[in-house]
């Protein structure tokens, strides 16, 4: 299977036209058929490399037979497989969860599969401009997708992500013309090579890069200053797309991010004050985000600033630099995105069943759907740390490579960030099994939720358990991207 | 001084400040064009040989522009033709619901 | 808005053809000359707007229907991507060039290329027409 990084990438934008024939086809589900199909080929297609790609090595993939210094090579490294498997797991889990909602919404599918068809893309592509074009592909079909309801607050919302996102990808741009007019090339490698000498000769313009290039994956990762356009996209979004955007498109940022600076600027920026930079804007982004997670009134926008709290681990751990660290952080980032559009599934299923979207409306309804709470608590204890779940294993590991480099008040951040998130999620559940009877919203029909949508939350919650217990299934699929980030 | 890629830059710069100031949605959208337009101009600059010509001849004794600036900013005009296509469809659909573009007062709705 | 000119209604439908024509020019020459798949596509589907505008939308719109428009732009796409695993079925990889090469400087002599613009102008026109059905149409 030579050709397997591009049929990857391109499987999936076939399947997306495809999903919009099926108009003509009298086949029943056809769209969401295609749709599976359009993701499970990919996946077995990725996992076919799996064997060679943990034992250290590498696929790439030239297109149109041009070798990489003039053409764009896509390569499957060890970073690369763990996003990709993360985006096709996470993308089967969303189709799974949509099949019971959107029937026959052909236009939702397709834009779904464009989105993850672009995710893969900028995962494994080494061309930097390329890189762009997958960002952009994978933004404006997000933009569409978060206003696809047309509720006026969902366009509005949609409005503000478009100008925010689009702004990042501007200064992105501006920032790879810079980069080619000092290097003279647009793939990654090559200018990765030269970037030391330029350093040297002229140590400011590599720090206008490297701004440019962290306030636009901060725009999209949700980092501290920037994080403003995160909560009403999320709470506003319908709740697949909020899965997506959480689990997916801010881990799009993070990618980036690792890829980009490790490559480029590990070995001179970095080594600096570089990394400190990120870590403690992280420390920031944690306890800010935990502190607003705690006076959210509304379900849907406590997840999403529990969203931005949880990127601020991710950002600790990959400012520190060190293996343990970035061990936690792509530990973390795999959990986040599972547990995370999990919860929001489950957040989806409860609001369209009561109608309420505040959690003080939310009294006592566990009597009313057993099921769901069951796996909201479980959820929201895997993401606090509690010994159990897979979230202890990442957060204890991010402690640890704190710990190692003796960085107390760091530490004494990260226990108050992990402390609130206890609080604000015990909160919720508090609420969900409170003794008072729960009231019904006069004349409100509830949507009839199907058994996909529950069980696409139970599978979460039985994953986040067995990753808890076994921990090491993920850290092999971990360790060679470490391998690539720190050679 | 007064180059392609000067231009471009102060482009750039003139399109941020409208995005930071402007409170009307037509204008940030037209914010986003200008500060798309500076970046191309910049880059076109970058590539840009006095006095060569387009890199479509058969002897190849001529001095030549460099076309991969081009051919890169060719897809990024079109990309920005997509988004602000969208742009304007939203700005549309805000105005229908809320009868303002004016996000000051957006917000309070 | 009831008030039509007729030199520009006139000029409009004998016009029309040659706007076409022009469009396809452009995408056919784009390997040799400015223009391209996108540029020339552009202009294939200003000629639709052009349309729209002088003889009314619900007019332009029974000629070329949006259907149809939508359906060419799929297909469009798909022919794109089934181009290029057409190179990878015959040994090389996705999207190289698996035409003879022909003489430099004439239209067939860019091998893959012309067929890739093709495909891209016929996408870009029609999706330009469908964006102006859909804005149009809200208002009214």
């Amino acid at each position: 299977m030579g050709h397997a990084p591009i049929l990857i990438v391109v499987i999936p934008l076939l399947a997306a036209f495809l999903t919009h024939l099926t108009k003509y086809v009298k086949l029943k589900r056809g769209a969401e058929i295609v749709a599976a199909i359009g993701m499970v080929v990919p996946l077995a297609l990725l996992l076919s490399l799996g064997r060679g790609v943990i034992a250290g090595g590498s696929v790439q993939y030239n297109l149109g037979g041009w070798p990489p210094p003039v053409g764009i090579s896509l390569t499957i490294d060890g970073l690369s497989f763990f996003f990709a498997l993360m985006v096709l797991g996470i993308g089967l889990l969303i189709v799974l969860y949509s099949l019971g909602i959107y029937i026959f919404a052909r236009r939702y599918y397709s834009l779904l599969l464009i989105a993850l068809s672009g995710i893969l893309g900028l995962v494994l592509t080494r061309d930097i401009f390329n890189m762009y074009v997958f960002f952009e592909v994978l933004a404006v079909a997000s933009y569409v997708l978060v206003a696809y309801k047309h509720k006026p607050r969902a366009v509005k919302a949609s409005f503000k992500y478009l100008i925010m996102t689009e702004a990042a990808w501007v200064l992105f741009l501006l920032a790879i013309a810079i980069l080619y007019g000092l290097t003279g090339s647009l793939n990654m490698d090559s200018i990765a090579l030269q970037i030391d000498k330029i350093y040297q000769a002229n140590p400011q313009v590599i720090y206008l890069v490297f701004s440019l290039m962290m306030v636009s994956f901060g725009i999209k990762c949700g980092m501290f200053p920037l994080h403003t356009w995160i909560p009403e996209v999320h709470s506003q979004a319908p709740t697949p797309v909020s899965s997506l955007l959480s689990g997916l498109i801010l881990k799009v940022g993070l990618y980036a991010m690792l890829r980009i600076f490790f490559l480029f600027f590990g070995t001179t920026l970095l080594l600096q004050s570089a990394g400190q930079l990120v870590l403690y804007l992280g420390v920031i982004t944690l306890v800010l985000g935990a502190c607003l997670a705690l006076v959210q009134d509304e379900l849907k926008k406590l997840l999403a600033y529990s969203s931005i709290s949880q990127i601020g681990f991710v950002l600790v751990g990959i400012g520190l630099g060190t293996e343990l660290g970035l061990k936690g952080g792509l530990f973390h980032i795999f959990n986040h995105a599972l547990i995370k559009a999990a919860l929001f599934f489950c957040a989806g299923i409860i609001i369209s069943q009561i109608g309420f979207w505040r959690i003080s409306r939310m009294k006592g309804i566990w009597r009313q759907m057993p099921g769901v709470t069951f796996s909201f608590c479980i959820l929201s204890l895997a993401i606090i740390g509690v010994p159990p779940f897979n979230g202890f294993v990442s957060k204890l590991f991010i402690l640890q490579a704190t710990l190692a480099q003796k960085n107390y008040l760091v530490i004494v951040f990260l226990f108050m960030g992990i402390l609130l998130t206890a609080a604000y999620y015990f909160r919720v559940i508090q609420t969900f099994f409170s003794p008072e009877e729960f009231q019904h919203k006069p004349d409100f029909v509830p949507q009839p939720v199907g058994p996909f949508e529950h069980l696409s939350t139970y599978v979460v919650a039985v994953l986040c358990l067995l990753v808890g217990l076994f921990p090491d299934v993920v850290i092999k699929f971990i360790q060679p991207a470490i391998k690539v980030l720190l050679p | 001084m007064i180059n392609g890629i000067n231009i471009g830059i102060v482009v750039v710069l003139v399109g941020i400040y409208g995005l930071l100031t402007k409170r009307n949605i037509i204008k940030m959208i037209m914010s986003l064009c200008i500060m798309n337009s500076g970046v191309i101009l910049f880059f076109i600059s970058i590539g840009y040989v006095f006095g060569g010509q387009a890199a479509i001849f058969e002897d190849s004794s001529s001095l030549m522009v460099d076309p991969l600036p081009q051919a890169v900013m060719l897809t990024a005009i079109v990309i920005g033709l997509g988004v602000t296509a969208l742009a304007l469809a939203l700005a549309i659909k805000i105005y229908d619901e809320y009868k303002t573009l004016d996000t000051n007062k957006l917000l309070e709705k | 808005m009831n008030r039509k000119s007729a030199i520009v209604k006139v000029f409009t439908r004998k016009l029309f053809p040659f706007i076409l024509l022009y469009g396809c020019y452009l995408i056919s020459h784009g390997h040799l000359s400015p223009g391209g798949g996108f540029q020339g596509g552009v202009i294939f589907g200003s000629a639709l707007i052009l349309l729209g505008l002088v003889e009314g939308v619900a007019l332009a719109e029974k000629r070329f229907k949006e259907d149809f428009l939508s359906l060419a732009k799929n297909i469009g796409m798909l022919i794109f991507i089934l181009v290029g695993f057409t190179g990878m079925i015959l040994g090389y990889s996705f999207l190289s060039d698996f035409l003879p090469q022909g003489e430099v400087g004439t239209v067939p002599g860019a091998g893959l290329i012309l067929f890739l613009n093709l495909t891209i102008g016929f996408m870009v026109g029609t999706g330009i027409a469908v964006i102006f059905y859909r804005m149009v149409r809200h208002g009214s």
